[in-house]
């Protein structure tokens, strides 16, 4: 009888969603990496607008490879001709900028590619654009990457202390406030 | 209400980085400011609404500034577009 009990508020409890990961939690999104690279922290970019959270707070990437990927399931909401710079609208309603490389935009475009456009609907993981990543290296660019949520204030944001990480590892966790 | 009008000559338009700088820039006034490009509008003090608008070289906005500070929003607002954009 009390193994039957047990087995019954188990069921409840998982029904009511106490037993779920914390990544199905209403309210609760996980950011993937964009790109293989070395996490380090927004305050360490060189460009002071990004750096000084202007255009809001995250983490930025210095990437190992020339792949972006999109951080979460949403709609693109902007894709600049340049191709060096998209916003991604979330589902869970993360305003994110992933802004690839210092000054990129002067290069209107050259060595990057984008295989979205404005309006699409993107899953977590797929691909958004890519870059030359040696060219633009070897012409001088500092590629450090931003990633910020510009619409922080509705957030609580835990950020990626830095490290080595793939496309799709977790960099940044948002928790709506209530 | 207080506006003016502005023609892009960036060539890369209303791009990320100053578009970030401008919505900064109206988000120090306490007036409502809302930026025009042909049928669509935006709230400025937005950076998605800004760059959902897709502004390009070339075109030319619209913006118009409502409040108790908008005289002074205005012009800020109009010398920042002239000296970035």
């Amino acid at each position: 009888m009390s193994e039957k009990r047990g087995f019954s508020s188990w069921f409840l409890g998982k029904k009511k969603g106490g037993i779920q990961t914390p990544a199905e939690e209403p309210g609760v999104e996980r950011l993937g990496s964009p790109l293989a690279g070395t996490v380090i922290g927004i305050e360490q970019v060189s460009d002071k607008v990004f750096a000084d959270k202007i255009l809001g707070d995250g983490v930025a990437i210095i990437p190992a490879g020339g792949k972006v990927y999109s951080p979460a399931d949403g709609t693109v909401e902007s894709l600049l001709d340049s191709h060096h710079a998209v916003c991604i609208l979330t589902t869970g309603g993360a305003e994110l900028l992933i802004h690839v490389g210092r000054d990129t935009v002067s290069l209107n475009g050259k060595h990057f590619s984008a295989y979205v456009k404005e309006g699409d609907k993107v899953k977590r993981g797929q691909l958004l654009l890519t870059f030359e990543r040696e060219a633009l290296l070897a012409e001088g660019f500092d590629l450090a990457t931003p990633v910020v949520v510009s619409n922080g204030d509705e957030f609580t944001m835990e950020k990626s202390q830095g490290g080595e990480v793939r496309p799709g590892d977790t960099i940044i966790t948002l928790t709506k406030n209530t | 209400m207080t506006q003016f009008q502005y023609n892009i000559t960036d060539p890369n338009g209303l791009h990320a980085r100053p578009a970030g700088l401008l919505v900064k820039e109206a988000q120090k006034f306490s007036s409502t400011v809302t930026l025009t490009r042909g049928e669509k509008s935006a709230d400025l003090k937005r950076l998605f609404a800004v760059m959902g608008l897709g502004v390009k070289c070339g075109e030319t906005v619209k913006v118009a500034v409502e409040g108790p500070d908008e005289t002074e929003a205005a012009k800020t607002l109009e010398k920042f577009f002239q000296e970035n954009f």
